[in-house]
């Protein structure tokens, strides 16, 4: 929604030159001959969105094998690349009662897959492509999997573990 | 001879889904020509899980110099094993055994030829070290129990792989009721079940 907003809010000046031509009601000593038929570019210049839904599986670990979750996103950038920046609020680690390890993995919108161990590092940044549209309208092209190992839920203590991770993205 | 054999258990209590449904406070972010970010949580709970394993049969080997050993009234073996639990920094659980009641005392043998009975004792304990911390009976329950309690680190694997046996269980036949007992085998089953706190 607030997607939908900023494009509207883009377009609205320039619709405002276009729209008297395109519908008869302008002079022609307002509306300079060139602009009217010519396609105007709505956007310029490189632009990224990032959109995110909700996971796409809920994954119950029974006490053995590694855990593991998903969400799904849409990451989109009118280049086709982008750089996906992922920090961790617990510097790599779901924190809770102790601290668990885990790792995180993007398949972006060309089903490449990005393995990214996030160890103690509070940022990484990821390249990946997408299709040349800044449009998240057709929903999600990529995800987020974060996988917990078997011998890391192991060592830890029953309890809530919890990470916020901020993805910020940036158009190449 | 006597034949005891120990039989396990394993009480693996998965009480609550490990992974909870993330990205509860996801939050969106705006198309941008520079940057647009969002956020997403994920959450794991860990539930409380306890097992034990490792367990072995016991056997009792019944000699004649045993039984008339000035020093020796009882004829004694045990079993260590490991219990792994994530119950808080130390790993507390609780222990009970179960088994064939006894008369004199109060677990029993029997033979399966005779149908006789051999009662016998059975000690528990949290430390490899303490062979005799606590006396059990059919049903009765252990409790205060901890992975940590002989000095160990809390197990970080579930077959303690990593800081070795941290439990036992010690059985023991009078020699009286050995000498009162016809020759023969004797056999019996422990079922030792672990439980979360």
């Amino acid at each position: 929604m607030v997607r939908n907003i900023l494009a509207f809010l883009a377009i609205a000046p320039i619709a405002a030159m276009v729209f008297p031509a395109a519908s008869g009601h302008a002079s022609a000593t307002l509306l300079p001959a060139p602009m009217a038929p010519s396609p105007v570019p709505v956007h310029s210049g490189p632009r990224a969105d990032l959109k995110l839904y909700a996971h796409s599986a809920h994954t119950v670990w029974s006490g053995s094998g590694d855990a593991w979750d998903a969400v799904d996103l849409c990451l989109a950038s009118n280049t086709g690349r982008y750089r996906l920046r992922i920090a961790s609020q617990g510097g790599g680690s779901l924190m809770g009662p102790g601290k668990l390890r885990y790792t995180i993995s993007l398949t972006d919108g060309a089903g490449v897959s990005h393995e990214v161990t996030l160890e103690d590092q509070l940022l990484v940044a990821i390249e990946g492509q997408a299709p040349a549209d800044a449009s998240c309208d057709r929903g999600p092209n990529a995800t987020l999997r974060l996988r917990a190992p078997q011998d890391e839920l192991l060592k830890g203590q029953a309890g809530r573990y919890l990470d916020r991770l901020r993805l910020t993205i940036d158009p190449l | 001879m006597v034949k005891l054999l120990n039989k396990a258990l394993i009480a693996a209590l998965v009480l609550s889904p490990v992974m909870a449904a993330p990205a509860m406070a996801a939050t969106n972010g705006a198309l941008s020509t520079s940057s647009s970010s969002g956020t997403v949580d994920f959450t794991a709970v860990i539930p409380s899980m306890v097992r034990i394993s490792g367990l072995t049969d016991m056997t009792l080997n019944v000699t004649p110099d045993a039984v008339t050993s000035p020093y020796f009234s009882r004829e004694d073996t045990e079993s260590k094993f490991c219990v792994y639990s994530n119950i808080g920094a130390d790993g507390g659980y609780t222990l009970k055994v179960d088994g064939t009641a006894g008369t004199t005392n109060p677990f029993a043998l029997t033979n399966a030829a005779t149908n006789a009975k051999l009662s016998y004792d059975v000690w528990v304990s949290d430390n490899v070290n303490n062979s005799f911390k606590n006396y059990t009976w059919p049903g009765n329950v252990v409790t205060g129990y901890k992975t940590t309690a002989g000095g160990k680190a809390r197990p970080a694997t579930l077959n303690c792989s990593d800081v070795g046996n941290n439990a036992l269980v010690h059985v023991g036949v009078n020699n009286s009721n050995i000498l009162a007992a016809t020759a023969g085998t004797y056999k019996g089953t422990l079922t030792i079940t672990v439980s979360t706190i």
